[in-house]
């Protein structure tokens, strides 16, 4: 059995032919990419048909592409940015509101993710049940290990500091990495060497449940400070952060009334008026 | 509006449950650490080539990470457990177009070919052309050293069938390498 023999031998001795050099970060990514996977399995199910449509969709970008270019609401969606320093009136984005208006369409959700907060009724209006969101949370104080009013040196260190994507004179702009996705971005002022004064965001969620597919009467539900008068002058509305006195969210709103992302950023920041 | 009182950071990691909490994704993170040099050399011996083979290797892994606890908790062997995934993953994904990997650190080109690795083997070359399923039937049987039955459960199929796959794929490797038509 000479063929035997021989395919024996070539795989014996095959090892360092076949060995597959990988990333210094490929185990990272690995067990990031395994949270993932937990999440949208968590995601659908629990809830019904809408939250598995934002949960695949995210999910979907996620893996599909080896570009983490291609989340769509990540990069597109710097909306919340350059809304707030030219103060422009909201810009649609179709990609994202088709993908933030799904799961409105089906409103089958009996969760209520707003903790404790089922006592703003309004008689006249029905809420439909918001969208359970099962992502990461942005506030009261951060995201992760990235927190307002840390040091450039210290945001550095988290890995959650991407390139450099931009400044106003004000702040710089950089890309917001979580687990290496480009994901919103983190505004610092060049105050005692770099301070974070803002992190936007449209893939995060507040530790309420408040997040991208919330419309405004749903937001208003839980942040009363934020009105649908407020909102149609601005394109977006601006809420007390519980549990952060200094911060405020600003949560942003495309023209069908649909939230997009937000920012948590400090009460005195310098970087947007 | 309601305070919140003590302040909710529904941080992902506390909700999610590890099970063990951060033991468990340490002990998977510890896992990938020292497995993946080996399953990435498998997966190259069962995809050709090792953009695939890194693809694949994720896929799994990641797959195999959100289920760590039951995993650990029911099988001896998360090794064998991957591969054996891998092994079947592989088959019945022959059709999906490739993506790109995430976790392989090579150069960006549309084919690397392993041709500098294996000029000398003709050997492998010939395996890179046979169907996925007989492929996966001779590294289970020439590398893993695996029985007819060992592999048939691996693969979920019949005894026969592995028969048949492993008699095809030694038939066609021959008629590659020119040897002569021997035995079975």
């Amino acid at each position: 059995m000479e063929l035997d023999d021989e395919l024996r031998r070539m795989f014996a001795e095959a090892d360092d032919r076949l060995d597959v050099p990988v990333r210094p970060d490929a185990e990272q990514l690995i067990v990031a990419g395994a949270r993932r996977v937990r999440r949208r399995r968590i995601a659908t199910a629990t809830a019904g048909g809408a939250v598995a449509v934002v949960a695949v969709v995210l999910g979907g970008i996620a893996l599909a592409g080896g570009t983490p270019d291609a989340m769509p609401p990540a990069t597109k969606e710097m909306a919340p940015t350059t809304r707030t320093s030219t103060a422009a009136t909201s810009t649609t984005s179709p990609v994202t509101s088709t993908t933030t208006q799904q799961p409105q369409n089906n409103s089958t959700q009996t969760n209520q993710p707003t903790k404790g907060e089922t006592g703003q009724t309004r008689p006249s209006d029905r809420v439909d049940p918001p969208p359970v969101l099962n992502l990461e949370v942005l506030g009261p104080t951060g995201i992760r290990s990235v927190v307002l009013g840390q040091s450039l040196d210290s945001a550095e260190t988290t890995a959650m500091l991407g390139t450099k994507t931009g400044g106003n004179g004000a702040c710089d702009q950089y890309e917001l990495l979580l687990d290496s996705t480009p994901s919103g971005s983190v505004y610092l002022s060049p105050a005692d060497g770099g301070k974070v004064e803002a992190i936007s965001s449209s893939v995060t969620q507040t530790p309420e449940g408040v997040g991208p597919g919330w419309t405004v009467k749903q937001v208003s539900a839980v942040y009363p400070d934020v009105t649908e008068a407020g909102v149609a002058d601005y394109g977006h509305g601006f809420a007390a952060v519980p549990g952060n006195p200094n911060a405020s969210y600003r949560l942003t709103f495309n023209t069908a009334g649909v939230l997009t992302g937000y920012t948590l950023e400090n009460v005195s920041q310098p970087c947007f008026g | 509006m309601s305070t919140l009182g003590p302040v909710v950071t529904a941080h992902w990691r506390s909700d999610l449950g590890w099970g063990r909490g951060a033991t468990a994704v340490e002990d998977f993170a510890e896992f990938v650490r020292q497995a993946l040099p080996g399953l990435l050399r498998y997966g190259h011996m069962l995809t050709g080539n090792p953009h695939d083979a890194a693809d694949l290797v994720q896929t799994v892994l990641e797959k195999l990470g959100a289920r760590w606890p039951s995993i650990v908790r029911n099988t001896g062997d998360p090794v064998a457990y991957a591969k054996k995934a891998m092994a079947n993953s592989h088959i019945s994904r022959w059709r999906r177009t490739r993506r790109e990997s995430l976790i392989a650190d090579l150069p960006d080109v549309t084919a690397v070919t392993d041709a500098d690795r294996f000029d000398n083997e003709p050997l492998w070359e010939a395996l890179r052309g046979l169907p996925p399923k007989q492929r996966a039937v001779m590294v289970m049987r020439y590398y893993d050293e695996m029985s007819e039955a060992e592999i048939a459960d691996v693969l979920g199929v019949s005894r026969g069938t592995v028969k048949s796959q492993a008699s095809k794929a030694m038939a066609t490797l021959r008629t590659r390498l020119g040897t002569s038509v021997g035995g079975p």
